[in-house]
């Protein structure tokens, strides 16, 4: 028997290590009680150094501790712990259409890799993470902790949750921001294959209670292509009375418009709200779409 | 409307495949679960109508496409005058060229023959046809003989098989050679059918009284897809033959048949042939014309081996065996001449009766040729049942003494063709009974179960018996086992054995009363019969008594199983003496007395010894090869005695062609079989691989070359020519029938014959469009499904999705 827990195969080390030197900042103010990176609405809370680490390009050389500089003439960094009190719920998408895989992995395990990492890096960074897994109803909901321990629990909801079930992402969003009090970071890892209004009116209610959004898409490339050539069924993942058969050539077209549309709605609508919309394929590495969407995000604060 | 290849239909099932195909890719459609159903669902909502228009379109095109070809292929024609109009559609023409023997005349003294007029008609008909016409050559004889094996494109071709054709003794069968051409007609792929005979238009091979002929003709043009036009051109009206009134009416002799007066000819034995000359002419024959006989082929040297020069025909008045005048013959009557001779040499002769000094319109008929076969002896087994204590009580003495004729000295000693071979009953059944042309039971009490048996097969394969019952036979073994109720060999049962009274001597006192007046004696009986044709004067007959009998029954007039028994002897009161019966193949006489002179003095008299040599040659008949046979009648050739294994035949026939002949077995003996006997004339068989021989007379009896002949329809000779009433009849019975009366008129109505249009140029360019139709309509749809996509998926970090379809 394999000693290692299965939970583990979702943290990546490889990535991991990537995304260690990138840390989440909350872009908006968000209510805490460390103040540090985030800026938090809570002044004169004092900051524990915690180590040191070796620069690296992107670090904000304020951060360079010029004394350990002056004796071994190398760069580093000082980190500090209890920097903030973000909060923040991931909300992981576990209906049927996330099971489609094509030639890579399969969405689901794809968002739940994404999924794991944002927790493990954000709870490294002292930050309280939450998990919501939902299909058309919420499944489990793991309120934010900041305990290094929690970590465990998410990756073990995580890994034992399995795609099913009709997507409703409409009033998923609403439920979930109803429950969340205080605002904070909501992470949305899903296909988004709901109607685009009801999506849209979620996403409008975390924004009206000042939750900051970051809306993670994530399509398997050939439903972005759509590759068939030859006579093909497709069967529903969400409801297994359904299916089509036809000739993919004939649709093609219309199919590719039909999903451009979509994701040019989606991107200026989230974008008219300021809601961080992050488009990543399964065959991307998601260590590569992630560690670039922060790298840009720890840009934005530093201006 | 009608397919002139009904079969290619079949090909309508092609029609299928589309939608086959289409179903199989319905069927073979690959499986994915999928996610983005909604896109889907919103793609097939804004195109499904427009997809399921262009995929009908497309099956129905593909579909009407291979429609379009096959029927094209199945070549259909639009059977209606009014659309043939001015069409150009091909032929099928069968020239049938007659090749009977009546077209050897001249229509006039000194021109062409019929035959060759026919030949330059059928070529000027294969000069008029058409490029796409197709044409076959049948000489039409007593059997149809194709010049060429099918229809054929080839014009050079046509005229060579014309070059080639035969005149034969034949006669014509005109319903048989429109059957022919029928058939023949059913394998070509035009349109048009037509049959164009050429003949001399004598009635006598139209055989317009054989109803099931005609009626089988009609059948066959009725079943035709496209039935063919039937044109006769009758020669008899050909152009620059003037027939005036004066050359119509011509005596025409012909010499009908030629007849053996006895069953058997052997050598040095006087034979004679009956001859029969009729005149078919309108006037009768003019005098002094011979009838001769002589070799039909010339024989030097006498022995002709397989490998030698075929022997050249005779020549007029060399070799003349006989003559016989012939008398003036009226018109439409004939006579009966008998030329008499005798052959020197044993073996097969072929033979030719000829008019000389004589010539008519149609010579052909003026000879006739047959085969005699000479005998050099004839082997018979007598089986001696009381061969007595003395030779002059031996029962066969009599007998023996007849098939041996002493001479007075000074004399040339006679020669019997009887060889007999005297055995006991005790060793029948060691004895070669297949080796023999009889077998006489002479007072034979009874023979053994296995003696019966191979007695009985041997009669059955052609071998003839002779039963003379005596004193010594045992009649309960004659009745049941050699009779057994009609169903044995015996023709009759036999009664106790019962003297016959006779008249008593006017000075032995008191006549008994119940003694008849006259004398009963033993006579032919008067409807005769063919054993005794040499022995049948009455005079031979004078005073033949017969002292004692077994009671024969007389034969029943019709019995019930097909065996007719005739009586060959009787007694004068009309008790029959011998009876005849054929036994399967061979025959058997039983006769009511023995052989010696125990019960009657008649086997010291003179006519005795004729009585048994001419029944030893009437029972030895059936063995022997029939060489003159009918048409159609199987010819049955025997193996030669010096045959063996590497023993090869092959035939002949008048029209030159040749066959291998097989052998098979035919009861206790091989023969060869040849059935393709319906042209007369003679057929040459020529063995090889024969075992040589020292003896001359062997190798006369049986050459290498052995000619048969097939007998002339004596119905060829007549002139009667077909009547307006029976073209008329046929003309109905075949839907039609055109008679011209010169070469000039059948060639133009071979041109205006044109019974309906043929569609497959139409169909082959609805075919060519509907494939355009197909490569315009599949490239739209192919360019719209896989061309590349100009507006793909933007999706990711400035990333844009698109999928190149080849």
């Amino acid at each position: 028997m394999d000693p290692r827990p299965a939970y583990l195969d979702l943290l990546d080390p490889m990535a991991l290590a990537k995304l260690g030197r990138l840390e989440l900042i909350a872009r908006q103010v968000v209510e805490g009680f460390v103040s540090g990176r985030h800026k938090s609405p809570y002044k004169g809370f004092s900051v524990e150094f915690a180590e040191h680490r070796e620069y690296s390009p992107g670090d904000d050389i304020r951060d360079i501790d010029w004394r350990v500089y002056g004796k071994s003439d190398r760069y580093y960094i000082k980190q500090y712990e209890e920097e903030t009190n973000l909060r923040a719920n991931i909300l992981l998408d576990a209906s049927g259409s996330m099971a489609y895989a094509g030639k890579t992995v399969s969405k689901f395990r794809y968002a739940q890799m994404l999924a794991a990492s944002l927790a493990h890096l954000m709870l490294r960074q002292s930050d309280a993470v939450g998990l919501v897994t939902y299909d058309s109803t919420v499944r489990r909901y793991i309120p934010p902790r900041s305990r290094a321990s929690h970590l465990r629990a998410m990756l073990e909801e995580m890994s034992d949750t399995q795609p099913g079930g009709e997507t409703s992402l409409g009033g998923i969003f609403h439920d979930v921001a109803e429950r969340i009090f205080r605002r904070g970071l909501v992470v949305v890892i899903s296909d988004l294959f709901d109607d685009v209004d009801r999506l849209l009116g979620g996403l409008h209610h975390f924004r009206y209670k000042r939750h900051e959004v970051l809306l993670i898409h994530v399509m398997a490339p050939e439903e972005l292509t759509f590759p068939f050539t030859s006579w093909t069924q497709f069967r529903n993942l969400e409801r297994a009375d359904h299916r089509l058969q036809l000739d993919p050539r004939s649709v093609r077209d219309q199919y590719l418009q039909a999903v451009a549309s979509f994701v040019g709605q989606l991107r200026r609508e989230t974008g008219r709200m300021e809601i961080d919309y992050i488009q990543v394929d399964t065959a991307t590495p998601f260590d590569v779409a992630l560690s670039g969407y922060l790298g840009r995000r720890m840009a934005r604060k530093k201006k | 409307m009608t397919f002139l290849a009904y079969g290619i239909l079949f090909g309508l099932a092609l029609a299928a495949i589309p939608v086959i195909i289409h179903l199989l890719n319905r069927r073979k459609a690959r499986v994915i679960d999928w996610g983005a159903m909604r896109f889907l669902e919103f793609s097939l909502a804004t195109r499904g109508r427009r997809i399921l228009i262009e995929e009908i379109l497309l099956l129905a095109v593909r579909t009407l496409l291979i429609v379009a070809l096959v029927l094209a292929a199945a070549r259909p024609l639009l059977v209606n005058r009014y659309f043939a109009r001015g069409g150009q559609a091909n032929q099928d023409v069968v020239i049938l060229l007659d090749g009977s023997m009546s077209m050897g005349a001249a229509p006039v003294v000194g021109q062409d023959t019929y035959f060759e007029a026919g030949r330059s008609a059928a070529r000027r008909a294969i000069e008029r046809l058409r490029p796409g016409d197709a044409v076959a050559v049948v000489l039409a004889a007593a059997a149809p003989h194709p010049l060429t094996q099918q229809l054929t494109y080839d014009r050079k071709a046509a005229n060579d098989a014309l070059d080639r054709a035969l005149l034969t003794d034949g006669t014509l069968d005109v319903p048989a050679a429109l059957e022919q051409a029928a058939k023949i007609l059913a394998q070509g792929r035009n349109p048009n059918k037509r049959i164009v005979l050429i003949s001399d238009g004598r009635s006598h091979g139209w055989r317009v009284n054989s109803e099931e002929a005609w009626q089988s003709v009609a059948r066959e043009f009725a079943d035709a897809k496209s039935p063919p036009l039937l044109t006769v051109l009758r020669l008899a009206a050909h152009e620059g033959a003037s027939e005036s009134a004066a050359e119509s009416r011509v005596a025409n002799l012909a010499v009908e048949q030629v007849r053996l007066t006895r069953p058997v000819v052997g050598t040095h034995m006087p034979i004679k042939l009956e001859v029969v000359v009729r005149n078919t002419g309108d006037n009768e024959c003019v005098p002094e014309v011979l009838l001769a006989l002589r070799p039909a082929l010339s024989r030097t040297p006498a022995v002709s081996e397989a490998g030698s020069p075929p022997p050249a025909p005779g020549k007029p008045g060399a070799d003349i065996i006989a003559t016989a005048a012939l008398p003036v013959i009226q018109a439409h009557q004939q006579a009966t001449v008998q030329i008499e001779t005798q052959f020197s040499e044993p073996g097969p002769h072929l033979l030719r009766v000829e008019l000389t000094n004589y010539s008519d319109r149609l010579d052909a008929d003026n000879r006739l040729d047959f085969a005699v076969g000479v005998l050099d002896s004839l082997p018979v087994l007598l089986v001696d049942g009381d061969p007595g204590d003395k030779p002059e009580n031996d029962e066969l003495f009599n007998l023996k003494a007849a098939f041996q004729p002493q001479s007075e000295p000074g004399e040339r000693q006679m020669e019997f063709l009887v060889r007999p071979t005297v055995i006991g009953p005790a060793i029948l059944g060691n004895t070669t009974l297949g080796d023999y042309q009889a077998i006489v039971l002479a007072n034979v009490d009874r023979l053994a179960d296995g003696d019966v048996a191979r007695l009985k097969e041997f009669v059955a394969n052609g071998g003839g018996l002779l039963v003379a019952p005596g004193d010594k036979a045992d009649l309960k073994f004659y009745n049941d086992v050699l009779y057994a109720d009609g169903q044995g060999l015996l023709p009759s049962a036999l009664a106790p054995a019962e003297a016959i009274r006779q008249p008593a001597p006017a000075a032995a006192g008191s006549p008994d009363p119940a003694a008849p007046k006259e004398a009963v004696t033993l006579m032919p009986p008067p409807t005769g019969h063919p054993a005794l044709i040499e022995c049948a004067a009455a005079t031979w007959w004078q005073n033949v008594r017969e002292n004692r009998h077994y009671p024969l029954t007389a034969p029943a007039d019709k019995p019930a199983d097909g065996r007719e028994t005739s009586v060959v002897l009787q007694l004068s009161d009309g008790r029959p003496f011998a009876l005849d019966r054929g036994f399967e193949q061979g025959r058997v006489v039983l006769m009511g007395g023995p052989l010696d002179t125990a019960w009657s003095p008649a086997p010291s008299r003179v006519v005795y010894v004729l009585l048994v040599n001419e029944l030893m040659h009437y029972l030895s008949a059936a063995r022997r090869a029939e060489l003159n046979v009918q048409p159609g009648q199987t010819m049955a050739i025997p193996l030669p005695q010096r045959a063996d294994s590497a023993t090869a035949a092959t035939i002949a026939t008048p029209g030159g062609e040749h066959f291998d002949l097989t052998r098979v077995r035919e009861g206790d003996r091989w023969v060869y079989r040849f059935d393709r006997t319906l042209d007369p004339g003679v057929y040459t068989v020529r063995y090889s691989g024969l075992t040589d021989v020292a003896d001359p007379t062997e190798k006369l009896c049986e050459p290498a070359v052995v000619h048969y002949t097939v007998v002339r329809d004596a119905g060829e000779s007549t002139m009667d020519l077909l009547d307006g009433t029976a073209r008329d009849e046929i003309g109905k019975m075949l839907g039609g029938a055109q008679f011209p009366a010169e070469t000039g008129e059948m060639l133009d109505t071979m041109s205006d014959y044109n019974p309906g249009r043929e569609l497959w140029r139409w169909l082959v360019a609805a075919a060519m469009a509907l494939l355009l139709l197909e490569i315009l309509l599949s490239g739209h749809i192919t360019r719209s499904r896989h061309g590349e996509l100009t507006g793909g998926v933007s999706f990711g970090e400035g990333v844009k999705h698109t999928h190149v379809v080849r």
